[in-house]
Parts: C-alpha cells; structure tokens; sequence
C-alpha cells in the first residue's frame, strides 16, 4: 500500500463518517455543524481529484452559504420532541440488511466502470482556440454546454421566485438579526467586506484562464452579503425591490440576450463567434455572477419565518 | 485497490447514508442534508469518470461543469425546501411531516 | 532533498504538532471557553507554520503574497468567530446560573 492511497482512504473515510454523523447526530446542531465540515472535506477531495474548479465551489456554496442557511434554520426548528425520532415502518434488521443491499448494489455497479477513456478531454483542448478561453471548465460551462447553463442560472431564478413568494406577510430582510452586534465583529467585516469583493473581481476575471468563474465569484459576493445580513445590514434590503427584481433577472436575461447576439451574428445559439467570444463570455459570466450573488444573499436573508420566536435575536 | 476504486466505494457509501438517512428520520432538516448528502454522492461518482490516474491529457472537464452546475442546483433546491419546512414549523410548530396512521 | 524541500518538512511537522495538539484539546477539555483557546492556537500557528512552509515552494513572489494573504485573512476570521462564540458561552453561562 502506497502513502498516497493511505490518504486517499482516510480522506474517504473522514467524508464517509461526516456524512454519517451530520444525519444521524443525537442534537441536530451538532449534525448541522458536522454537514459544514462534510462540505469542505468534499472540497478537499475535488482537489485531490485534479477539479479546483469543484473546489472552490464546495467550499463557498456547498459548506459555507448551505451551512450557514441550514444553520439558521436550526436555530429556529431545532428542537426535537424525541431525541432524533425516525420513522419505524420496518424491523430493525430488515431495514439493515436493505440498507446493505443498496449499498453493494451502488459499490458493485461503481466498481464494474472503470476510470473514463473517451476522448473528450482531447476534443475540448482542440476546440479552446475558438472559445477565446484557457480553463475547459469554464468553455465546457459558457460555450460548449451553453444550454445547460443556462438552464442552471433559470433554476437560481425559479428558487428565489419560490421563496420570495412564500414570504409571510410583512417580513423583510431588515427585520432579521436585529441585535447591537460587538464592535469586534463590525470591525472584522469592515475588513474582510472590501477584500471579499476584491476576491470575487479576482475570482470573476481569473476564471477564463485559471480555476473560478462566475458562480465562485457569486458565491463569495454572496458569503459578503450573508456576513452582513447577521450584522444587521442585509445588503439586499437597500434596494429597491423593483432594482432587486432586475438583479435576479440580470444573470438569465444577459446569458440569453449574448446567445441571441451570436445567432445574429450567423451561429447557432450560444456558438460566440471566435473573434468576439472572449469578451462575450466575460459580459455574460459577469451578469451572472451579479445573479448569483443576490439569489443567494435573497434564499439566506429571505429565509426568516415572521412571528417566529427566535427572530431578532442573537444568531 | 486504485484511487478510483476507494474514491468509487465512498461514492456508494454516501448515496447509501444518504438515501437511509432521507427514508428512516424524520426530522425535515435532517432530511434536506440526507438529501444533500445523496447529491454529494452522485457528484464523486461523476468526476471520479472524468478522473484520469495516467496519461498525458488532464482530467476530463465536461463532467466538472456538470458537477459545478449539479452544486448551484443542490443548493438551490435545498434553501428552496427550507424556506417551506421553515413556514411549516412557524405555522404548526411541527419539524415533522404528518404521518398517516402513524406516529 | 534539497534544503528547500528539507525547511518545508520540517515546518510541516511542526504545524501537524499543532494541529494535534489543537484537537486534542477540543477532546479533551471541559468548557468552552478552554477549548477555543486549544482550538486559537492550531488555527493561527498551525496554519501560520503551514503556510511559512509552503512559502519555501512558492515559485513567484505573488504566489507567496497570495498564501501570506490566505493566512491573515484566517486570522482575522479566527480572532472574531472566537470572541463571538466565547461572548454568546458567557450569556448563556449567566442565563444558566442565574
């Protein structure tokens, strides 16, 4: 056994465990806090599997804005009337020996496929002159599976409709965490809220050559705006609901209205032609990073059920 | 055993305590990371096909982009589903979901 | 092994020592107030030393600025999260007693 796999198994095992821990912990709070960890343990294993892309990804929007919308949520519905009740429609052994039969059947499946040979890593390299872009997943993202995307970016949209239509009545985003927070915190944002933006620009414009991109860029955006939204200042809340509205949209509408540019331009929708798809990408990996960033800021801010007991005081 | 291998058996593991989790609690929340936790299953299980242990071409990037997406959609999804067992819990003061003939 | 190789080994078992020594701490002291202070000092100087350790890799100066940067950012981050987290044990401390 090399060194290499003895990480491998333990890094496996370290995620395995979490996982386990983060559903079935006895105090929900404590499952919570191990989901976060499960999420920047997976992050690390995406490193380890040559995708930081992935990485950066998982640990922004997978464990940090996830965690921290879970996290708010079992604040408010953390109690449980039985210490983890579960339900009991079987016996205890034949939910096991279900539970190990499902798991051979998804070990064996996994174990029969082995390590992709397709040629697709060589036909995306052959095709990134055209893109105008040096990172495949970002041309695999903006050109290649444009549609895909594009879709992706309307599902953000159909979330934050969804939950902005299930507001009660009379909440707001400024009527959460209203506490007098201690000066050390607002002093810590005020320093990390100007290097967090500075992140996203990096993140935003390093995306067409390195690992990062919209979406990472749009989730730190979105990690700034939670900060401030458990200080008190929700950054959504100064605007307007009108300008809100258009900041959602932004993202889907710009994507579409630059696959329309390259259709008049005589291509397919989506297919930038060569000259122009570098500065096209950016345009639109711009507008939704912007859409990103205030969808979900919007799910962690507009979260917050009005007449519930726990609001308005410490997070 | 290869990296693919160990990396393929923790893939299953996680669907498995995922897909039991999401079936044997009860609890909404525990449910939603069950839920989210399947997910995480499925993601390795795609980039572990675009993993490449030898050769001179890199690791295959379209399942990533699939991945990057399937990631902004979990968390999509999972807020969404929140937000509603947040509104159910300050209506009723449930964090369950009624079970009939149960409970 | 060159000498470069060398200071990045040795700086990296130094840090794994307080990193241990952080978790061991979580493990195995009382309250919560102890055990922020085992968990401070992995965060700050086990990192810190992860991080001198893998300046001696760096290739260019702005890839070493960027890991310096990675390093305060955490400590900044560290610094806040514990005193809230110390500040929200003592309310609840009060609450508890009184």
């Amino acid at each position: 056994m090399t060194l290499e796999m003895l990480f491998d198994m333990a890094l496996v095992g370290a995620v395995v465990v979490a996982a386990a821990y983060a559903i079935n912990a006895p105090v929900l709070i404590a499952g919570v806090f191990v989901y976060i960890v499960f999420g920047v343990l997976l992050s690390l294993v995406w490193v380890r599997l040559g995708a930081p892309d992935l990485a950066i990804a998982e640990a922004a929007i997978g464990a940090g804005i996830t965690g921290a919308i879970v996290l708010d949520a079992a604040r408010q519905m953390g109690m449980e009337r039985r210490r983890n009740p579960r339900l009991r429609r079987w016996p205890g052994w034949l939910s096991w020996a279900a539970t190990a039969a499902v798991g051979v059947i998804f070990a064996g499946v996994f174990l029969t496929v082995s390590e992709g040979r397709g040629d697709l890593p060589q036909r995306v390299q052959a095709e990134l002159p055209r893109v105008g872009v040096e990172n495949e997943v970002t041309a695999v993202l903006l050109s290649y599976r444009g549609y895909d995307t594009w879709f992706e970016v309307g599902v953000l949209l159909v979330a934050a409709l969804g939950v902005l239509a299930l507001r009660a009545p009379g909440e707001s985003p400024a009527r959460r965490f209203r506490w007098d927070p201690p000066a050390v915190a607002d002093g810590a944002a005020d320093m990390l809220v100007p290097g967090g933006i500075l992140m996203a620009g990096y993140l935003l414009w390093q995306g067409s050559r390195g690992p990062g991109g919209a979406f990472q860029a749009g989730a730190v955006l979105a990690a700034i705006a939670v900060l401030l939204t458990l200080l008190g200042r929700p950054p959504i809340a100064r605007v307007s609901d009108r300008a809100r509205d258009a900041l959602l949209v932004v993202g889907f509408a710009d994507f579409l209205l630059v696959g329309l540019v390259a259709v008049t331009l005589g291509g397919a929708l989506f297919e930038y032609p060569p000259a122009w798809a570098a500065p096209m990408i950016l345009v639109i990996e711009s507008a939704v990073a912007v859409s990103v960033a205030v969808t979900l800021s919007l799910l962690f801010a507009a979260g917050g059920a009005a007449g519930d007991a726990s609001e308005g005081g410490v997070p | 055993m290869t990296t693919f291998g160990i990396y393929a058996v923790g893939a299953a593991l996680l669907l498995t305590i995922g897909i039991r989790g999401a079936l044997r609690r009860k609890h909404l929340l525990r449910r939603i990371l069950a839920l989210n936790i399947i997910g995480g299953g499925a993601f390795l299980f795609l980039v572990l096909l675009g993993y490449r242990e030898s050769g001179e071409a890199g690791p295959d990037p379209v399942p990533q982009a699939l991945v990057l997406t399937g990631i902004v959609v979990a968390v999509s999804i999972s807020s969404f589903a929140i937000v509603i067992a947040r509104r159910l819990n300050a209506r009723t003061g449930r964090t369950e979901l009624p079970e009939e003939g149960l409970d | 092994m060159s000498p470069r190789d060398l200071a990045t080994v040795l700086l990296l078992l130094l840090a794994a020592f307080f990193f241990v020594a952080g978790v061991l701490g979580i493990v195995r002291f009382p309250d919560t107030l102890t055990r922020l202070h085992a968990v401070t000092k992995a965060d700050n100087v086990g990192l810190g030393l992860v991080v001198f350790a893998l300046l001696f890799q760096a290739d260019s100066f702005l890839a070493g600025a960027k890991l310096v940067l990675i390093w305060i950012l955490v400590l900044i981050a560290s610094a806040t999260s514990c005193y809230l987290i110390a500040g929200a044990s003592l309310l609840d401390g009060d609450e508890e007693s009184g």
